[in-house]
C-alpha cells in the first residue's frame, strides 16, 4: 500500500469538510508577480493540510473552525512565472480553451466533449469564459458556521486588496442539513475510497478501493503507473487537479417533466425521478429497492450504496442501464464481462467535493414546490421566486482527461452508452440539443421496456475552470519561497 | 454475400497532390450527397475512406504521397468495382486520375471499365486481417435491421399501449433473465490464463515491469485524435516494420484473422464491442503495416479499450513498430503516443449507417431474427429486452 504524505497534500483532496458546512471560493486575478508571491508567501502558513487533526481526552477529533486551500489556473502560474512543462495539456488550454484567438466565441472541442453547448457554452459563462475576466488562482474558505465564514472571508478580502489583488467573483456555496442535493435526492454517495486513507483491504460498502495515482500525482495510479506529471520537481507530488462547475439546475423544469411524464399522479412521478436517477429521493438504489422506496436501507450509508449490477440487475429492470448513477459509475456492469468492467471503471472515478448553491430548499422539494404551486394558483410548478440553485462542483483527479472529461464524454453525454440507443444521462446530460434528433431515456421493463421521448436539459453549466492544486513545498516554490 | 475489405494503394502524380487533396476534402465535406460519389446509392458499400498517406513515419520517408483507398462491401470484388462505375465513374475518375500510371481511357470508351477495374486490382493490396462485428450481414440486410427496429419502437411508443403494458407488467414475473455465466464469468478467465500464458511467447521483449518514473504527457495532435462525429469514428494507423518482426508480425495477424473469423465473431473483438470494421496490411513488401479501424465513440475511450482489454493483441501487432514502448500498451501515455504519431485523418470518410453502433446493430439483428423465429418463453423475454 502507497502511505500518503499528509502533511504535504492539500486537505480538500482528501476531505469533504463535512464539519465545515458552509463555504466561500474566490476567484482572483493577481495584478502583478510581486504581489501574488507577497500575498502567497503570507496565506501560505494558513493552507489547510491532510495532516490528522488533534483529538480530544475522550479521542473525539477537534475540527478546525476554518479551512483554507487554494489552487491554481494555468494562467496564474504563468503569471508567476511558473513553467507549465509536463502539466497536462487539458489542464493548459481549461475547461472553456483552446480559445481559438480569431474568434473566441467559436465553441471548442473541449465544450463539446464536455456537453457545454447551447446555453452552457463558455462563452455564456457568468466567469470562466473567454469573454470573462482571466482567473488565475482559486482561494477556497471552510467554516463551521456563517459567522465565522463571514469574519474568515473578510479577512481574505481585506489581505487581498491591501495586495491589490483583484477579487473576479465570489461563489458560496454549502452542505444542506438533510444532505440532499436541489433536485432533492441524498447526495454524497459512492465516493471512491482511496488507498491509504482506508484500514485492510475492503470497504464497508463491498466497493473497490482505488489507487492513490488516481487522485494524486507522483503515486501509482489504476494502470500502476504515474500520471503525467509536472516535470518540476516541487510540483511533482502530492498535488492534483481540480476541475470546477457552476451547474444550474432547473428544479420547477425537472419535477415539472417528471409530473407531465406520469400523467401527474405523484406516486409514478416519484417512480420515473428514481428511475432516471437510479435511486430514490432517499438515496435507496433502484437495485436492491427496485419497486418503492426503503427508508430503513437508506438511513445505512453504507448498505445502500453496496450493490453491483452484474449479477442481478445486468438489463436494467431495477436501475435502467442509462440512468444516471448507472452512467458516472457503471461498477461491474460494462461488457465484456464484470470483472472487466470494474477494471475499466477504476480507472475513470472521481472525487466529488461539491455543494450547493442557492437559498436552501426544505429536504422534501416536491412538496415544497407543490405548496407554492397552489398558493400561485399554478397548474404546474413554479418559481418560488427566491433564486436559482444548484451544485457548485468541485472534481478532484489526476488525470482530467481520463477521468473528469472521460466521464462527461464517453458516459454521460453518449447516446450509444452501454448498447443503448439514443439516450443521454437524463439528470446532467446536454440533452435535446442536437437539433436533428431527439434524447430519449429507455427504461428496461416487463413486458416491454418504458422510452421516455424528449427529454431535455435540467443542467446548465454557469462557469468554472480547471485548477491545479500543488502541495505545501509546491505551494511555497509557487510563491518564490525556494 | 460474405463482407471484404478492399485496400487499395496508388502512388499520387506529385503535381496533382494539392488538387487531389482539395478534392477529398470537399468530398468528405458532403460524403453523403457529393456529385463525384454518392455513396448510399452503391448500396454495397458498409463503410469507405480515402486517406492521403505522405512519407512522415514510414520506412521510406521519402515516398511519394499515396492513395488509400478503402471499403468493407459485400459480395465478390468484380461485381462491386461494376457498382461502382454504375453509378460514379465520372468522379472515380477525377481522383484516379490524379495518380500515376492511370489508364488513358476515359468513362465512356468501351475499355473504359475494364481498364480501372484492373487499374484497382493492380494496386490491391493483400489483407492479413480483417473483423467484422456483425458477418456476414449486408448492408442492405443492416439497413432492413434497423428500418424494422424503428418501426417496432414507434408502434411500441404509441401512448395508447402503455396501459396495456403497465398492466402487463404488473403481472408476476416469471421470467428473470439471467447473465450468461459461461459467457460472462467462465470464459473470460479461460481468456485471461490463455493471455498470460502467451505474453512471454508473443512478446518477449516487452517488460512485464511497470515503468518506474512519471509517464509523459501526450504531445497530442487535436487533427487526428479530436472527436469528428458523435456515433462513429476512423482511425487510420500507418507505421514502420522492423525487418526482424516481419515474419512474426505475418503469424500474429494470421492469427488474428482466424480468431476474427472463427472465434470474435459475435459483435467484440478481444472484448472490444465497437468495431464495426477493421484491418490490417502489411504493405510495401513488408516494410510497413497498414491499420484501419471503422469504430464507435471518441479516440480516448477506443484507445482506453486497446490498453484496458487487449494490450496483448495490440503489443504483438506493434511490436514490430520501431519506437514501440518497451513496457507496451499497458504503458498508457506512451501507447498513446505511438498510436498518435502514426495516425492520419482520412479526408473523406463513409458509413452506410452513420448512427448506429455495432452493439445497436447486434441487438437489430437478433430483433429481426427473433421476429421470424418461433419463440419460447425465456427467448420471449429475452427479444423483448433488445428492444
Amino acid at each position: 500500500m502507497q502511505k500518503m504524505e499528509l502533511d504535504e497534500i492539500q486537505n480538500v483532496i482528501l476531505s469533504g469538510y463535512s464539519h465545515q458546512p458552509v463555504s466561500s471560493y474566490l476567484f482572483l486575478q493577481m495584478p502583478t508577480l510581486q504581489a501574488a508571491r507577497d500575498w502567497l508567501t503570507q496565506i501560505t502558513p494558513n493552507i489547510t493540510m491532510a495532516t490528522p487533526w488533534p483529538k480530544d481526552a475522550n479521542g473525539k477529533v477537534q475540527p478546525p473552525a476554518t479551512c483554507l486551500n487554494i489552487a491554481f489556473t494555468h494562467e496564474g502560474l504563468e503569471m508567476l512565472k511558473i513553467g507549465l512543462d509536463g502539466f497536462q495539456t487539458e489542464f493548459c488550454e481549461g475547461m472553456a480553451g483552446p480559445v481559438d484567438t480569431q474568434d473566441p466565441t467559436k465553441l471548442v472541442n473541449r465544450a463539446r466533449r464536455l456537453g457545454d453547448t447551447g446555453d452552457s457554452q463558455p462563452t455564456n459563462w457568468e466567469f470562466g469564459g473567454p469573454m470573462g475576466d482571466t482567473i488565475h488562482c482559486l482561494l477556497l474558505l471552510f467554516a463551521t458556521n456563517t459567522d465565522t465564514l463571514t469574519t474568515l472571508r473578510d479577512q481574505q478580502l481585506a489581505l487581498l486588496q491591501q495586495h491589490e489583488i483583484k477579487v473576479v467573483t465570489i461563489q458560496a456555496a454549502y452542505r444542506p442539513i438533510h444532505s440532499r442535493e436541489p433536485f432533492g435526492f441524498m447526495d454524497g454517495f459512492s465516493q471512491p475510497a482511496v488507498e491509504g486513507s482506508v484500514e485492510g483491504d475492503t470497504t464497508a460498502d463491498h466497493q473497490p478501493i482505488i489507487k492513490t495515482g488516481e487522485f494524486l500525482l507522483g503515486y501509482r495510479n489504476e494502470y500502476n503507473l504515474f500520471a503525467p506529471a509536472p516535470t518540476q520537481p516541487a510540483l511533482a507530488r502530492n498535488g492534483s487537479y481540480l476541475v470546477y462547475r457552476k451547474m444550474e439546475q432547473d428544479v420547477v423544469g425537472f419535477w415539472n417533466f417528471v409530473y407531465a411524464m406520469s400523467g401527474q399522479d405523484g406516486v409514478k412521478a416519484e417512480k420515473l425521478a428514481a428511475k432516471m436517477v437510479g435511486r430514490w429521493r432517499s438515496g435507496a438504489p433502484l437495485t436492491i429497492a427496485p419497486d418503492q422506496d426503503d427508508q430503513i436501507l437508506a438511513a445505512d450509508l453504507d448498505k445502500s450504496n453496496d450493490f453491483t449490477f452484474a449479477d442481478t440487475d445486468l438489463a436494467g429492470y431495477s436501475c435502467p442501464v442509462g440512468s444516471h448513477i448507472r452512467r458516472v459509475n457503471p461498477r461491474d456492469a460494462l461488457q465484456p464481462d464484470p470483472a472487466a468492467s470494474l477494471v475499466d471503471v477504476n480507472r475513470h472515478r472521481i472525487l466529488r467535493r461539491g455543494r450547493a448553491y442557492g437559498p436552501e430548499y426544505p429536504q422534501d422539494v416536491v412538496q415544497h414546490l407543490l405548496q407554492v404551486a397552489q398558493a400561485q394558483g399554478a397548474n404546474q410548478f413554479v418559481s418560488d421566486g427566491e433564486g436559482s440553485r444548484g451544485l457548485a462542483q468541485i472534481i478532484i483527479n489526476a488525470d482530467i482527461k481520463r477521468q473528469f472529461e472521460f466521464i462527461q464524454q464517453s458516459w454521460v453525454n453518449d447516446p450509444k452508452f452501454d448498447g443503448s440507443y439514443d439516450t443521454r444521462d437524463p439528470l446532467i446530460g446536454n440533452n435535446g440539443e442536437d437539433k436533428n434528433k431527439a434524447d430519449n431515456m429507455t427504461i428496461a421493463r416487463h413486458p416491454v421496456r418504458q422510452v421516455i421521448q424528449n427529454v431535455p436539459r435540467f443542467v446548465k453549466i454557469l462557469g468554472g475552470g480547471y485548477f491545479f492544486l500543488p502541495s505545501r513545498s509546491g505551494l511555497r516554490f509557487i510563491a518564490g519561497q525556494q | 454475400m460474405e463482407q471484404h475489405p478492399l485496400t487499395v494503394l496508388i502512388n499520387i502524380k506529385p503535381d496533382e497532390t494539392q488538387a487531389l487533396e482539395a478534392l477529398l476534402t470537399e468530398i468528405g465535406q458532403h460524403i453523403a450527397t457529393n456529385s463525384y460519389i454518392r455513396f448510399p446509392e452503391i448500396e454495397r458499400t458498409h463503410f469507405a475512406r480515402f486517406v492521403m498517406i505522405g512519407g512522415g513515419s514510414l520506412a521510406d520517408r521519402d515516398a511519394q504521397t499515396r492513395l488509400y483507398f478503402s471499403s468493407n462491401y459485400d459480395g465478390d470484388l468484380d461485381a462491386y468495382l461494376d457498382i461502382l462505375l454504375a453509378h460514379a465513374a465520372p468522379g472515380l475518375d477525377a481522383i484516379f486520375s490524379k495518380c500515376v500510371g492511370y489508364p488513358a481511357f476515359k468513362p465512356g470508351d468501351n475499355q473504359y471499365n475494364a481498364s480501372f477495374k484492373a487499374y484497382i486490382k493492380a494496386h490491391t493490396v493483400f489483407t492479413n486481417t480483417f473483423y467484422g462485428g456483425y458477418r456476414p450481414h449486408t448492408v442492405k440486410e443492416i439497413k432492413s435491421f434497423i428500418a424494422l427496429r424503428q418501426k417496432i419502437e414507434s408502434v411500441l411508443n404509441q401512448p395508447q399501449f402503455e396501459p396495456i403494458f403497465e398492466v402487463l407488467g404488473a403481472l408476476p414475473k416469471s421470467l428473470v433473465v439471467k447473465p450468461n455465466f459461461i459467457d460472462r464469468y467462465i470464459l473470460p478467465r479461460l481468456l485471461d490464463g490463455m493471455r498470460l500464458g502467451l505474453r512471454p511467447l508473443l512478446t518477449p521483449e516487452i517488460s512485464d515491469e511497470p515503468p518506474a518514473g512519471p509517464s509523459h504527457e501526450v504531445n497530442t495532435r487535436p487533427e487526428v485524435t479530436d472527436w469528428l462525429y458523435t456515433v462513429q469514428n476512423e482511425m487510420t494507423v500507418i507505421s514502420a516494420i522492423q525487418p526482424d518482426k516481419l515474419e512474426a508480425l505475418k503469424r500474429v495477424l494470421w492469427v488474428i484473422d482466424f480468431a476474427a473469423r472463427y472465434i470474435y465473431n459475435k459483435g467484440a473483438l478481444g472484448g472490444i464491442s465497437t468495431i464495426h470494421f477493421a484491418r490490417w496490411a502489411i504493405i510495401d513488401d513488408g516494410k510497413n503495416l497498414l491499420f484501419e479501424s471503422n469504430y464507435d465513440g471518441n479516440w480516448e475511450q477506443y484507445i482506453g479499450d486497446f490498453v484496458d482489454k487487449a494490450n496483448l493483441g495490440m503489443d504483438a501487432i506493434w511490436r514490430s513498430c520501431p519506437g514501440y514502448p518497451k513496457h507496451g500498451a499497458r504503458d498508457l501515455q506512451a501507447f498513446k503516443q505511438i498510436i498518435i504519431d502514426h495516425q492520419v485523418r482520412a479526408q473523406a470518410f463513409y458509413s452506410a449507417y452513420p448512427n448506429e453502433s455495432v452493439r445497436n446493430i447486434v441487438n437489430d439483428i437478433a430483433i429481426s431474427k427473433g421476429l421470424t423465429e418461433l419463440l419460447d418463453q425465456p427467448g420471449l423475454a429475452h427479444w423483448l429486452r433488445r428492444l
